[in-house]
């Protein structure tokens, strides 16, 4: 055979398995090309969703109010969906044929969370006489299939031990709500408050609002508000005008109080839709209850919550300081009976340790504590039963071709969703090659007025000329320049605060305005710890004061006394003062 | 003496189809599987800095030895723009009417090396962008083929690049993990 003939060959037989090569790997490699794009829109659009979530609740001044919060909810899913449609018009067709690939998305809020998927809404216009009475509109052989929030669901657990039989309602923080027979004979019984370390509470004054909370004087502070707001004048032509105001929290609103109001007898206004509403008929009851602290018009959230908290943890020290992982009953309404068990139940071990007796080994506002241990483990057993639940359910829905499982959640993101207000949303069947898509994004949100975690306040310190700077707790050139005297704490406030408020004057103008600003002085983020956004130390290290640098390189320990009375006098009446519905 | 230089040419052709033409090829196919690993890690590396806000050595290792897996060795080209929302927060207390305008300060790939060799992590904050470019820094057998075959040589020339950026969407916590 001649060596055309063997080249000839060797092309005929290369060729076709050449080909067939190259078009299976070019397939494969535009599988994972489209995965990873469909994971990066998936992520965009979770985002959109996040901030649509937090542009709506920071600018709705009812947000807290359960259907208030629900029409935000539904707007950050249009806002998902919008987003997700846009990104991938290329591959589907429709936004409605989107949501089929969508199982589910999670809400995670203070004390629970919505999960938005498809239901079957069996409700029937037509009503139904059952009995003699009674009157139902159910049909079972309905099929409706309809997306839509479930109903809210509470991050609770649920515990038996002897007498004792309760259910535990656990949120983001360290405010949890009991309920049942704590076993003290008065039966069934609500009670609801921050759990905090009552040994680390001492010297209260109740006259003076002043109590000491692990070492620093927690007492009434002056807080203070920059406000833009819009005047009338007599000829009726409105101008904008800005001053810096003294406020108190009233009845889960502001009340400011304006030393130059046209009526001396009336001082006091709310800030709505940009102007000064000043307080007519309710002006006694605030005069009242601002006698009633006898310390001025100052804020006393602060003492309030240490002092509520005290005799709400004192009251859970006494009846429940027995209970442990092994007296929790499970979902399906079996008892876990023993640590081993719990421990497999929740996936964490808390090793016997009672989880609501607290002390300083078992301080609830530290991240590592029994207490967060079991909150954390708790929440995400609860979230992880139901979106399984609604995620399995959808396969009913679907009508197979693909199975919809939940994917595992990570445990970095596990801790997350269970420290913050978050969105995780799926997208599980679409089509990519010979493989279907499955993934799923979490993410969180600090900046909304659902929760106040412990790093969503800033603190506030004022330098030699009078402007003010804002810090993180654990910032280390703030703790040198009140160390060294060159900066003083002004006070801790919210991170929303910090940031710019619009005023529409019309279509066209606007104009901005910062509530933590000052007239005449500038408020300003801190260069080492906002704007490059290191903290040297962790939050948890100015909680219970003993700071721990992140390098061996940084001297410790420092004294950070001034930087951490003003951080848990703030982060304290940023909680308090919190509007909760369920409190 | 035709027929010599027939054979001569034949054996050269043949070499060339039977061997180096599909060597190329499947070089260049290694190329594009290596490109396609190291693009696909390069999105989920910043992908997930944008989840989390936080860059961290562990992370940042475990990025470099994915792309390195491949078998060649990159440079990576790490850029954080960090916002600043400062001047426009002094512009607007001035003057009500102006928003401020905002900046952003770079930090490139050895400042962020550094930092992460020192403090083991980079927290960043909503509104920041991180970006990662990478490109292969040897020659792959694609490139000393298409060299030698194209004449093509270069200092610049690379094969295998991967690129994403992205703004961060959550401010990066200072503790926990």
């Amino acid at each position: 055979m001649k060596l055309q003939h063997l080249i000839i060959i060797f092309i005929a037989i290369i060729m076709p398995i050449s080909m067939v090569m190259a078009s299976y790997i070019q397939n494969q490699i535009d599988v994972i090309s489209l995965q990873t794009s469909y994971t990066s829109n998936l992520n965009t659009a979770t985002y959109d969703a996040m901030k649509a979530f937090q542009i709506n609740t920071v600018n709705n001044k009812y947000s807290s109010i359960s259907d208030s919060k629900i029409r935000d909810i539904e707007a950050s899913v249009k806002t998902f969906y919008n987003s997700l449609g846009t990104a991938m018009s290329t591959y589907v067709s429709s936004q409605k044929e989107l949501s089929l690939f969508v199982p589910a998305i999670l809400f995670n809020l203070y004390d629970g969370y919505y999960i938005y998927s498809s239901y079957n809404n069996t409700y029937s216009p037509r009503e139904v006489e059952q009995g003699t009475n009674i009157k139902v509109n159910i049909q079972d052989s309905i099929v409706n299939y309809q997306d839509a929030l479930k109903p809210f669901i509470y991050y609770s657990c649920k515990y038996k031990l002897g007498a004792k039989d309760i259910v535990i309602n656990y949120t983001l923080d360290n405010a949890i709500t009991v309920y049942g027979d704590v076993g003290d004979g008065r039966g069934y019984q609500t009670r609801s408050g921050y759990l905090i370390n009552p040994d680390y509470v001492t010297n209260v004054n109740v006259g003076a609002k002043t109590l000491n909370y692990n070492g620093v004087q927690i007492g009434p502070e002056i807080l203070t508000e920059h406000l833009l707001t819009i005047e009338t004048d007599t000829n009726g032509t409105e101008h904008e005008q800005e001053n810096d105001y003294q406020y108190i929290v009233y009845k889960n609103k502001k009340v400011y109080l304006d030393t130059h109001a046209p009526d001396s007898s009336k001082p006091f206004f709310w800030y709505d839709n940009n102007k000064k509403v000043y307080l007519e008929s309710e002006t006694a009851n605030v005069q009242q209850y601002i006698a009633s602290n006898g310390v001025g018009f100052k804020s006393v959230s602060a003492f309030e919550y240490y002092y509520e908290a005290l005799d709400f943890s004192r009251w859970v020290n006494t009846y429940l300081k027995n209970i442990k992982a092994q007296h929790v009953y499970k979902a399906s309404g079996d008892f876990t009976g023993s640590e081993s068990a719990a421990a497999e139940y929740l996936k964490i071990d808390t090793q016997g340790k009672s989880i609501l007796q607290t002390s300083s080994t078992n301080d609830p506002m530290l991240s590592d504590s029994v207490f967060n241990n079991h909150r954390m483990a708790v929440i995400r057993k609860s979230i992880e039963t139901n979106l399984g639940a609604a995620i399995a359910n959808y396969n009913s829905l679907s009508g197979g071709g693909f199975e919809f499982t939940m994917p595992v959640i990570n445990e970095q993101d596990w801790y997350k969703v269970t420290n913050n207000v978050s969105i995780i949303s799926f997208m599980q069947g679409l089509p990519i090659g010979q493989k279907y898509y499955n993934n799923y994004t979490a993410l969180t949100n600090t900046k909304n007025e659902e929760v106040i975690n412990s790093q969503s306040v800033y603190v506030l310190a004022r330098d030699s000329s009078g402007n003010l700077e804002y810090h993180q707790p654990g910032c280390s050139k703030l703790l040198t320049a009140v160390e060294n005297g060159t900066a003083h704490v002004e006070g801790t406030y919210t991170a929303l605060s910090f940031m710019r408020q619009t005023v529409k004057l019309s279509e066209v103008a606007s104009r901005y305005f910062y509530p933590q600003g000052r007239v005449g002085k500038t408020t300003t983020g801190c260069y080492n710890c906002i704007v490059d956004s290191s903290s040297d130390f962790s939050v948890d290290g100015v909680v219970s004061n003993h700071i721990e640098a992140f390098s061996s390189s940084q001297v410790v320990p420092r004294d950070i006394t001034a930087v951490r009375k003003s951080y848990l006098t703030g982060l304290a009446r940023e909680r308090y003062d919190l509007y909760k519905s369920n409190f | 003496m035709g027929d010599t230089l027939t054979i001569i040419v034949v054996i050269f052709l043949g070499a060339i189809l039977m061997f180096v033409f599909p060597l190329m090829t499947i070089a260049e196919r290694t190329d594009d599987i290596s490109e396609l690993a190291v693009q696909t890690a390069t999105t989920e590396y910043v992908e997930s800095i944008k989840k989390t806000g936080k860059i961290t050595l562990d992370s940042y290792d475990q990025y470099l030895s994915t792309i390195t897996a491949t078998g060649n060795s990159f440079e990576v080209e790490m850029l954080v723009q960090q916002l600043d929302e400062n001047p426009g927060m002094k512009a607007t207390q001035a003057e009500t009417t102006k928003i401020g305008e905002n900046l952003y300060y770079n930090k490139y790939t050895s400042q962020i090396e550094d930092e992460l060799n020192t403090k083991g992590r980079i927290t960043l904050k909503e509104g920041d962008i991180v970006s990662v470019t990478v490109r292969n820094t040897n020659k792959t057998i694609a490139q000393i083929l298409r060299n030698f075959f194209y004449m093509v040589s270069g200092n610049d020339s690379y094969q295998i690049a991967g690129q994403h950026s992205g703004v961060v969407g959550v401010n990066g916590s200072t503790s926990g993990i």
